[in-house]
């Protein structure tokens, strides 16, 4: 399903043209949105929620978001990444007042704003004041109040920052579990390309105004279109395959004893590989074709800048 | 944290309706009721003082009925007919320790907390904002305001009831000036102080320049005026309900021996309260706006 549908989008403030004719359809269940600062992440945000005029067309879950933007922001969750919570309040309060904003009676907020802190592991804590909240704590009550009006779409901004790698964890794995469990699309806009690389099934890469890629993290992470660079994992022997192997034309980094790198030769395929294997006797046990990380592809993507900040 | 350490309390997508957007600004307000009623000492206190200076005009009214309050000037009235511009005095004073407490912190507490970030990445529009906001100050206030000078009008009503059909006519009077007088002073004590948080970002900065213009400013304004221009004095606000108080309920002097004379005109300060209202109203809405524009974005 079409998320998000962007034609010839364009915003200028003065002198500074922040998007530029972006054209883009994007799909997915978790889907990265990547780049250095400038590139106008922020300004494609604000126009998908309808709170800035723009030129050219954007549509978000279908609706125009230069003319529908309330029903948007009915239907979209919004995790910001500085504080934003009323810090008097204790979390259910807060998580129950977001409800009724989006328009769900009184009723229906309460148990829901209960239902999203307990999903966000906020249970035994939350009738207590957000003030006295750690960050990871705040982090959760963000998320919930993101979710608590049942949102088809979430955007996350920097889910994960401030907090230790337990933390981390447990919030990626919300954010993983929150598609199958609750159908809810996820925008996730990060600058730690592992979290990227963990979570999320597609990404966007942003820069200088413009979209870069839109695809698949393995379309993103593939997107030399070669499957030349293999893994192999023999049984034994690897340096011998590889010196077999190197007679062939192919290039070898021997890893370990059972491992070993190979860029095969143009035109070559994988048939190389299990010939040459099956000459020396050996047993080989996976071949797997050698990606970029994610950190890699994003550096290619945007050109591998000075200021880049990822 | 593994998979069934994450609860789901049965989750269903909701599929009922939702309520319509132009009704949002209601709940803003209750919030801001409910968030003024936590404290003993942001509103309950003074509310308790309105009681009180309503008891004590109710006092006037049925026991000290018909004994005589020397205004000073050669000015006498029974303390029955001055029970109401007495307790309006007070009521006016009580209000401003309200906007203190609650109504000059509001938006500026929003801007430092980052709550339009919460506001305006939902369905919230600068209006609603604007609407909830003064729907729930305004309630706060109006119950001061409002209510209470009401309720002394009423008995001042009762009392005529029991002498003259003609006095009682006259009296009948009372309503629509006390809703007329307390309705323009709500309006004042509320949009004023929130545009002063508005301007400032700091809460507690906010609260100062309010003050600063209610007590320094606006009497300052009233010297010089009294001195120079008397519609120059209607800038104090304090100053022009008063002046629109004895206006309407015909009292020559204030409870404190001040003339009418000495006050801004009826039009002065009516034109000045709204002239104020409206550009607090302007001002509040520039910077909502502003806000929502750029509230919410992306990581940075």
């Amino acid at each position: 399903m079409t998320i998000i549908e962007l034609g010839q989008l364009s915003k200028r403030f003065g002198a500074i043209q922040a998007l530029r004719g972006v054209d883009a359809t994007i799909t997915g269940n978790i889907i990265g949105l990547l780049g250095p600062n400038g590139a106008g992440k922020s300004t494609l945000l604000k126009c998908l929620l309808g709170l800035i005029p723009f030129e050219g067309r954007a549509s978000v879950l279908g609706l125009s978001a230069a003319t529908d933007g309330p029903t948007i922001r009915d239907r979209v969750g919004y995790m910001p990444e500085q504080e934003a919570l009323l810090l008097e309040m204790s979390a259910v309060e807060l998580c129950t007042y977001a409800a009724e904003l989006s328009g769900l009676p009184r009723a229906e907020a309460m148990q829901r704003a209960h239902a999203a802190l307990y999903y966000a592991g906020l249970e035994d804590k939350r009738y207590q004041p957000i003030e006295g909240y750690s960050t990871g704590m705040k982090q959760r009550v963000k998320l919930a109040q993101a979710l608590v009006h049942d949102p088809e779409l979430l955007f996350l901004d920097e889910p994960t920052n401030g907090l230790d790698p337990r933390s981390r964890d447990e919030m990626l794995e919300l954010i993983v579990d929150l598609p199958q469990r609750r159908g809810c699309a996820i925008i996730l806009s990060t600058h730690l390309l592992p979290d990227v690389e963990r979570v999320c099934d597609h990404a966007v890469i942003m820069h200088q105004g413009t979209v870069k890629f839109v695809g698949t993290i393995d379309e993103l992470r593939g997107a030399r279109g070669d499957d030349t660079a293999l893994t192999v994992e023999v049984k034994a022997d690897a340096d011998k395959l590889a010196a077999a192997l190197t007679e062939s034309g192919a290039t070898c980094t021997v890893n370990s004893p059972i491992q070993l790198a190979v860029d095969l030769p143009a035109h070559a395929t994988t048939e190389l590989v299990f010939r040459r294997a099956r000459d020396a006797a050996i047993q080989i046990r996976g071949i797997e074709v050698r990606r970029e990380s994610v950190e890699a592809a994003f550096l290619r993507v945007v050109g591998a800048d000075k200021d880049v900040a990822a | 944290m593994t998979e069934s350490t994450i609860h789901d309390l049965g989750y269903k997508r909701y599929v009922g309706t939702r309520r319509p957007s132009s009704t949002r600004w209601r709940v803003i307000a209750r919030h801001q009721i409910s968030a003024g009623w936590q404290t003993f000492f942001r509103y309950k206190a003074w509310l308790g003082g309105a009681v009180i200076v309503t008891l004590i005009a109710a006092a006037f009214i049925f026991i000290a009925t018909d004994q005589r309050w020397h205004l000073g000037r050669g000015v006498q009235q029974t303390f029955a007919n001055m029970a109401l511009p007495f307790a309006l005095d007070w009521y006016g004073r009580l209000a401003f320790i309200i906007t203190l407490r609650i109504g000059a912190t509001v938006i500026a507490s929003d801007m430092q907390s980052g709550a339009f970030t919460f506001y305006f990445a939902r369905s919230t529009r600068p209006i609603d904002y604007l609407f909830g906001k003064l729907g729930g100050l305004g309630a706060l206030l109006g119950v001061v305001l409002i209510g209470a000078p009401l309720a002394v009008a009423l008995m001042r009503i009762g009392l005529a009831g029991a002498g003259s059909t003609d006095e009682l006519v006259t009296q009948l009077w009372l309503v629509p000036k006390v809703l007329a007088i307390g309705g323009l002073a709500t309006l004042a004590y509320t949009t004023v102080p929130l545009a002063f948080s508005a301007l400032v970002e700091n809460r507690r900065y906010a609260l100062g320049v309010w003050a600063a213009w209610y007590l320094i400013a606006g009497p300052v304004a009233y010297g010089i005026g009294r001195v120079t221009h008397l519609p120059l004095a209607a800038l104090d606000i304090a100053s022009s309900v008063k002046s629109i108080t004895l206006h309407l309920l015909d009292a020559p002097v204030t409870p404190w021996g001040q003339s009418v004379y000495d006050m801004p005109s009826l039009t002065a300060s009516i034109t000045s309260l709204a002239i104020q209202i409206t550009l607090a109203t302007a001002i509040v809405l520039w910077r909502l706006d502003a806000a929502q524009r750029s509230g919410v974005g992306g990581a940075t």
